[in-house]
């Protein structure tokens, strides 16, 4: 069966300026690029203002704190709860 | 939908902003096209119903189909219409109905897929649908009287 609802769409798709999705793209590129510039460089442009004055961290710039390290004594060997390795035999 | 070029181009970008704006409530309970199906089609009813206060969205409205609903009407009713009278019926064709034919028989989307979008059950876009092609069936009649739908 034709479907000429589908080709009338056609049609009219046909009418459009050949360069119209190269622009809308075009545009799309551009907002994307600034869109990243914004994400990556206005967050860290206020936190020197915001150090500047004196205040704190901005809560999206906080570093997740790092683990604590153990305190260890690396002179003592662990206690082993397996077989000894001797490579020398004694 | 529209029927305004200025128009269509002005909610293009409306409703690009407002997915942009809303893509934090996007639930992934549809797919993503679904999703900004509806953002669109809401969008364009409020828009149509600002313009045009009392305009039927859908031929539901009119009494004189709902008892031509039982029929089986054809696709080809629609779908093998010549293109220049298929134009002239569809721009007089009431814009939900319109929108509906477009989801199915261009954008060729499920009966799920468009009762996700309308917010409707499957049986009732089943019915909007034949009530859809028997408006436009309707219309063709009214304005080319009884000759044949095909070339």
């Amino acid at each position: 069966m034709h479907n000429n609802l589908k080709k009338l769409q056609e049609e009219r798709e046909a009418m459009l300026p050949p360069e119209l999705e190269d622009r809308v793209s075009s545009h799309l590129g551009t907002m994307a690029y600034f869109g990243n510039l914004i994400e990556l460089f206005v967050p860290n442009a206020l936190q020197v203002v915001v150090r500047m004055v004196g205040g704190e961290d901005l809560p999206c710039l906080r570093r997740s704190k790092r683990r604590e390290t153990p305190n260890i004594d690396w002179r003592t060997p662990p206690p082993s709860e397996g077989p000894i390795f001797n490579p020398s035999g004694a | 939908m529209l029927s305004d070029d200025g128009l269509a181009r002005d909610a293009t970008q409306d409703i690009f902003i407002k997915v942009l704006l809303n893509l934090g409530k996007f639930t992934e309970q549809s797919s993503f096209s679904t999703w900004v199906y509806s953002i669109t089609y809401n969008f364009c009813i409020d828009i149509i119903r600002k313009k045009k206060k009392n305009i039927l969205i859908f031929s539901e409205d009119v009494g004189k189909f709902n008892a031509s609903v039982e029929v089986e009407i054809p696709d080809s009713v629609i779908l093998e219409m010549e293109t220049q009278r298929l134009d002239k019926v569809m721009e007089l064709m009431p814009p939900g109905d319109k929108a509906i034919l477009n989801m199915k028989y261009i954008d060729e989307l499920q009966i799920k897929e468009i009762a996700a979008v309308l917010n409707k059950t499957e049986s009732a876009i089943k019915m909007q649908i034949m009530r859809a092609k028997a408006k436009a069936q309707s219309i063709y009649e009214e304005k080319y009287g009884t000759e044949p739908i095909g070339k």
